[in-house]
């Protein structure tokens, strides 16, 4: 692999509804791997399918579209925006919903946040950062989760909170997580070396 | 979240920067607003100024001061000029074959003598009213003109804005010498309205007008004649003149023989004052146009900084889905809504202002009870500065339009 190839596989099939956990150390490319399956960019030969849409064929508008739409994105770290209070954060995909007081608030108690709910994003500690990005994904219900090392801020109480909300989503939302964290390998029926997808 | 929200959360959120922005440009149009309508109050001289025939003779000053002291109401306490100047040069017109009586239409006399609340009050006599063809008479609405000592004819926005009536009884006060800025250091004087003029929207509609006599009696009355003038009460501030073709050279040498008194002609004067006023207007739209300018530097400076800082979380919104039609007016509303608020603060800091600004100016703008000015002139400058502050909020649009999301989540 050239230095500027980012990612170079042949294939790879997720099915809906799919546990899958993608594990490999880090810098070998597991979070390129969630942002081309989530259209953040396109891949120079090849193509990504979501369901029916082939991403290399829509717009930049219609890939955010999709991504409102359908994906939910747990980054590692930096996922909120500081200035804003932690239901402001949650509510951030909801643009449009109806109910989304009790959605947010849901989302919240799910992952042990709904105390901090008019918190200023900005005091809160990486994980309790990290648990509300978690609750800005179940709130929005969408049939595929990216969460890229959900649990790496997280003690062991909070991991295994976090990982168990995203486990018991919705039996036909897929979950696509990568992480390196030995502690949730055992809550994933699939669990896949990068090296070997590559 | 829609953008408005978000704008409204960013801006509320981030108040420190918020509020110098806002400062910075609120300050930007207040002097922009007094800029123009400065501008604008100066311009409406030409069209408040009376009816002053061809030309003025006043004591020895500047043109323009001569042209808007007497026909605007403008500026101090004028300096005066011997009453038998006038006099003699209606004496002459009176005598077949000299050349007042061939190339002077009319001499009229003005002298200031009080003041009736903020209206100046001025001694004239029927001249005042009949003017020679073909320039139009001054007509009375109501009344007759006051012939007799202790009458008083009113200029039409008096009687509006005074609620006044012919025989009501007014009180004036006597104004004196440049140092009788209250002009309540001297008894009153009571008088009987007369007459009532017709509208001229001119600044005689602000005015009081009573005969010379009149106005000669309350100097003699009130002042020890050694200090009013060598001529004692017999003086006056102007005369205006009509002249017939031909008489323009002639006068300015007649008058130009006395030391004491100036001639000025109200169209060299006006042209003087509209160049004068040109000048101000280019330099007026050039400062006006660079004030905006370093507000709308100001506004950008602020958003490029602001979302530079946010590089990585507009990345997570674009990542979560928002579009950037979504995130361009968000940056759009942002503009909106600082470009709305500073107009609402620069638009107070303007009335707060204008009149401290009229002050240090003195003369040089017109007096506002007669040359109207209202915040509202001052729209062109807010709407330009909403424009600006949306056009300043899109330049960091044009950064973060190449943003990578990818790269900039992964922090490259």
């Amino acid at each position: 692999m050239s230095e500027d190839v980012l990612l170079n596989f042949s294939k790879l099939d997720i099915t809906g509804g799919a546990r899958l956990l993608i594990k490999g150390p880090s810098g070998i490319g597991k979070t390129t791997l969630l942002h081309l399956i989530a259209g953040l960019f396109l891949p120079d030969k090849g193509e990504v399918q979501i369901g029916d849409s082939i991403l290399n064929k829509l717009s930049d508008n219609e890939r955010s579209t999709l991504r409102r739409k359908s994906v939910g994105i747990i980054f590692q770290k930096l996922n909120l925006i500081d200035h804003l209070t932690v239901s402001e954060n949650v509510a951030l995909p909801l643009y449009g919903k109806k109910e989304r007081e009790s959605k947010i608030t849901d989302a919240l108690k799910k992952v042990n946040m709904e105390s901090f709910v008019n918190e200023s994003s900005n005091v809160l500690s990486l994980g309790e950062q990290q648990r509300v990005a978690v609750a800005r994904v179940l709130c929005m219900n969408p049939d595929i989760v990216l969460a890229d090392e959900p649990t790496s801020s997280l003690d062991d109480i909070n991991a295994e909170l976090v990982i168990d909300s995203l486990i018991n989503l919705p039996k036909e939302t897929t979950l696509i997580t990568v992480s390196h964290d030995h502690r949730i390998e055992n809550k994933f029926p699939k669990v896949l070396n990068f090296s070997d997808i590559k | 979240m829609t953008p408005l929200k978000l704008a409204i959360l960013n801006l509320s959120r981030r108040k420190l920067t918020t509020v110098f922005a806002i400062i910075s440009i609120s300050v930007s149009v207040a002097c922009s607003g007094l800029l123009l309508r400065s501008y604008l109050l100066s311009s409406s001289r030409f069209n408040t100024l009376g009816d002053g025939g061809d030309a003025i003779v006043g004591a020895k000053n500047s043109g323009i001061e001569i042209l808007l002291g007497c026909l605007n109401a403008e500026g101090s306490f004028p300096d005066f000029i011997p009453y038998v100047l006038f006099e003699s040069l209606r004496k002459e017109q009176a005598e077949p074959g000299t050349y007042a009586s061939t190339r002077i239409k009319s001499v009229i006399p003005f002298l200031y003598f009080a003041k009736y609340k903020n209206y100046r009050v001025a001694g004239t006599d029927e001249s005042f009213v009949k003017r020679p063809p073909p320039s139009p008479d001054i007509n009375l609405a109501q009344g007759n003109w006051a012939v007799n000592e202790g009458e008083i004819v009113i200029g039409y926005s008096v009687a509006q804005k005074e609620n006044l009536k012919i025989d009501d009884e007014i009180s004036v006060n006597p104004w004196l010498s440049k140092k009788d800025s209250t002009a309540d250091k001297y008894p009153p004087v009571k008088m009987k309205v007369t007459g009532i003029f017709d509208r001229t929207n001119t600044a005689w509609d602000f005015e009081l007008f009573s005969n010379v006599k009149q106005a000669q009696n309350v100097y003699r009355t009130n002042i020890d004649s050694a200090r009013i003038s060598i001529w004692g009460p017999n003086i006056l501030h102007y005369y205006l003149v009509y002249l017939d073709y031909g008489g323009k050279t002639p006068f300015v040498d007649l008058i130009n023989k006395r030391t004491i008194a100036q001639v000025v002609f109200v169209t060299d004067e006006t042209k003087k004052l509209r160049e004068l006023l040109s000048t101000g207007k280019n330099l007026g739209i050039f400062i006006t146009s660079m004030i905006i300018l370093l507000g709308g530097l100001v506004v950008s400076v602020l958003m490029i900084t602001r979302f530079d800082a946010m590089k990585i979380q507009l990345a997570v919104l674009r990542a979560i889905g928002y579009r950037k039609k979504e995130i361009a007016q968000w940056l759009l509303w942002e503009g909106i809504l600082l470009g709305i608020s500073a107009c609402i603060f620069g638009a107070l800091l303007d009335i707060a202002m204008f009149p401290l600004l009229k002050g240090a100016v003195g003369i040089g703008l017109p007096e506002t009870a007669f040359a109207a000015t209202s915040i509202f002139q001052s729209l062109p400058i807010w709407l330009i500065t909403i424009v600006a502050t949306c056009i300043a909020a899109f330049i960091p649009f044009i950064i973060f339009n190449r943003l990578d999301i990818h790269r900039s989540l992964k922090g490259l």
